[in-house]
């Protein structure tokens, strides 16, 4: 491990994080001063709720306030608790301490990526660094910049998978656990990896189940992380579903028909709806050619597709920032020709600057 | 059996155990189940009281006990019915006697196909009024059909024949189930 950590693709990984994060620094300095310089805080949104959690912990009544009935119980604990016990040891605020962490997230992923890139498919280090400069230079990868959960997810999506691939299950079980307590979308690989188990050894799935081995056993603890959530739930709000109760009742995210969703946003006189069903049927797109291109592993499509897919049931509004935030669609970018790479990669990081400007100015489409 | 068998029913009984805890448990207090479970209240005034003095107006977009299940939050200046049916239970604190009227303005979302939306209107489970409703307001002036006591409940029902989603006629990217948009009401005792 300690081997690992001084080696060259460590410094290479953190390099390369630092760079990203240097880029989107910049580019809030720029779009600052070419408005005014008002350095505005780039906490906003959700990031107020993350922060609510972190300073005085989660909500028992939903918030008195008029035409809402939202509480922070809404969010999950992964990110929150993270920030917290950086707080805690720190005289670092939520938001420093929620950009340090999502900064240390970022380097953790890009060194991931570069020692295991053969687990994503990648057929060499340039491949990898390409995946990785298309990931954390798009335009909604602000998302994982600021004190979001994005980059904690993607981290412990990536952790786990390459972890479940190297057979190292204890990991695998561990970093799943955060997955699911990061987001409810998170319990989609545990899933997806079971399924893939249970068709891979279809024909001994009973000897399996009796006599369960470590993946079993792996895969049995990840969903524990969002099942000690509805614990918690249970016991502090007296609701384990209050989660999902005060998402339909505050943010209006009931469950409905996806189809019928999907379809009508076509119809909608909304920018915003438009924007969330173009970029449904543009990712998903991607994520079917990045499988039968055998570029995208099928576990981490389902769930990028279902990190956009569970949201858009109820409303289009940030189903771009659930697609374009999470890794798994940017691993097409490494199958590109080299020219076209070239130009892709400068102009997702433009679009960022873009994102930057339309994040400060509360831009609807970034929420 | 082995202990790896046992492992496996020790594995199944934790997560029947948790899907048991997550349907089964509810400690929360009863205003949180009237609102969140049962569905029964929609706004959060947990010091609301359904008394109702007649001839009072109340909007649509006001947080109110009286407004039972069925109701969005408001949005604007009315509040959406949650499917087809949104209900009001008030307690008059005033004797209403024959005669009295309920007024109500009320509205739907636009149609783009087929017929227009029918909104029918119940009172004490009696329906009282039965009419097309569009996207313009329209003032309602309906009986009462029986004299209520001080401190009885009155129920009222704003009902439509089918939900629709506000994305799907473009009034915006919300894909939840509405039916009536209800601006404001009030029941008047006879001058």
């Amino acid at each position: 491990m300690l081997a690992a950590l001084r080696s060259s693709t460590f410094v290479k990984a953190f390099a390369l994080a630092g760079a990203c994060l240097a880029f989107f620094a910049l580019a809030y300095v720029f779009v600052e001063l070419i408005s005014g310089g008002n350095w505005r805080d780039l906490c906003d949104w959700d990031c107020k709720w993350y922060q609510s959690i972190a300073e005085r912990g989660y909500d028992v009544d939903p918030r008195a306030r008029p035409y809402d009935l939202q509480a922070n119980y809404a969010f999950y604990p992964a990110f929150p608790l993270a920030v917290s016990a950086i707080m805690a040891v720190t005289p670092l605020s939520f938001s420093q301490a929620g950009m340090l962490l999502s900064g240390l997230f970022s380097g953790l992923f890009c060194w991931l990526v570069l020692v295991f890139y053969r687990e994503l498919r990648l057929p060499d280090e340039r491949a990898a660094i390409v995946f990785l400069l298309a990931f954390l230079l798009s335009p909604f990868s602000l998302a994982n910049h600021i004190p979001y959960t994005e980059m904690l997810f993607n981290l412990a999506a990536l952790a786990t998978f390459v972890a479940w691939r190297r057979e190292q299950y204890v990991a695998a079980a561990l970093c799943g656990f955060v997955l699911t307590a990061t987001r409810l979308t998170g319990v989609v690989l545990p899933i997806a990896l079971l399924l893939e188990l249970l068709i891979r050894e279809r024909w001994r799935i009973g000897p399996m189940l009796l006599r369960p081995d470590a993946r079993m056993r792996a895969l049995a603890v990840m969903p524990l992380g969002l099942a000690s959530f509805m614990v918690y739930l249970g016991l502090h709000v007296g609701d384990p579903l209050a989660n999902v109760r005060v998402q339909e009742f505050g943010w209006d995210h009931g469950f409905n028909n996806p189809l019928l969703s999907l379809a009508t946003a076509f119809f909608a006189n909304s920018a915003l709806a438009a924007a969330g069903a173009g970029t449904i049927i543009g990712v998903t797109t991607l994520l079917v050619l990045g499988i039968r291109a055998g570029r995208i592993p099928i576990p981490l499509a389902a769930l990028a597709f279902f990190s956009y897919a569970i949201p858009a049931t109820s409303r289009m509004m940030s189903v771009p920032r659930y697609a374009l935030a999470i890794f798994p669609v940017y691993l097409v970018a490494a199958m590109l020709p080299k020219p076209l790479q070239r130009v892709l990669i400068p102009l997702l990081a433009l679009l960022q600057i873009v994102a930057v400007h339309l994040w400060l100015t509360h831009h609807l489409v970034l929420v | 059996m082995s202990w790896r068998t046992l492992e496996t029913v020790g594995w199944f009984a934790l997560y029947i155990g948790l899907i048991a805890f997550v349907l089964l448990w509810n400690s929360a207090p009863a205003f949180y189940r009237e609102i969140f479970i049962e569905r029964s209240i929609s706004d959060w005034v947990p010091d609301g009281t359904r008394d109702y003095v007649p001839g009072t107006t109340i909007a649509g977009n006001e947080l109110n006990a009286v407004f039972a299940g069925g109701w969005w939050t408001p949005q604007g200046e009315l509040r959406w019915s949650k499917g087809k049916f949104g209900r009001v239970l008030l307690r008059p604190t005033r004797a209403l006697p024959t005669g009295s009227r309920l007024v109500a303005t009320v509205s739907a979302l636009p149609v783009w196909f087929g017929p227009p939306r029918e909104l029918s209107i119940g009172i004490d489970g009696q329906i009282v009024e039965q009419r097309s409703l569009g996207p313009d307001p329209q003032r309602i002036e309906v009986p009462v059909p029986a004299a209520v006591a001080a401190g009885d409940e009155l129920e009222i029902t704003f009902a439509i024949d089918r939900v629709q989603t506000p994305q799907s006629v473009g009034a915006s990217d919300g894909a939840m189930g509405v039916g009536v948009a209800l601006h404001e009401f009030a029941v008047l005792a006879p001058p």
